[in-house]
């Protein structure tokens, strides 16, 4: 599956996918259910609060 | 890539009436030459606006009307950032302006706006001063 494709499904833009992959960008409490929901995980198994990530 | 909505149409349409309004005051106040000329930048600005809303990237997204919510907080901080710094100009005027005994009113009613804004924006976002 591309950027550009998890990016339409979740509807929001191909740059954002890329900031939140990247570590740059915390998703909304919405938006990180809707990722987490797409790839049939639990939000906490997606977004590990262990790892470092820094809010831009 | 370009992408058309009508919301997109908005801030380009309000730079020109509001260019047209200042072309109108030129023309007015320093003759017509000079209200063609503004209306003339208006209108490169406005259409230079509606173009790179266009664009699909996050700039485009940003200054169009397709924004998501983490172009939408950059925005935002950009608009804070932007306030912030017109805020420090307006002290720094005022104080020149107090310097050289010049009128201060023009800064003062800036101020003032903006003073008022915060408070009323304060209170539309439902912020109370109690605890």
């Amino acid at each position: 599956m591309s950027q550009a494709e998890l990016a339409a499904a979740l509807g929001v833009s191909r740059q954002t996918v890329i900031s939140i992959e990247n570590g740059r960008y915390l998703p909304s409490l919405p938006l990180a259910f809707r990722i987490a929901r797409f790839f049939n995980v639990t939000v906490d198994k997606m977004f590990n609060p262990e790892d470092e990530v820094t809010e831009t | 890539m370009m992408r058309l909505s009508s919301s997109r149409l908005r801030v380009p349409a309000l730079m020109l009436i509001l260019g047209t309004g200042l072309a109108l005051a030129e023309a007015v106040g320093q003759g017509w030459h000079s209200g063609i000329l503004v209306e003339g930048v208006a209108v490169v600005a406005a259409i230079g606006y509606f173009l790179i809303g266009g664009m699909n990237n996050d700039v485009g997204a940003i200054y169009g009307s397709s924004a998501d919510e983490r172009q939408q907080m950059v925005r935002l901080r950009a608009q804070a950032l932007t306030a912030e710094v017109t805020a420090l100009a307006v002290v720094i005027g005022y104080m020149v302006q107090t310097a050289r005994q010049a009128p201060t009113w023009p800064f003062a009613v800036i101020a003032a706006v903006a003073a008022v804004t915060f408070v009323a924006a304060l209170a539309i976002q439902r912020v109370s001063p109690r605890p």
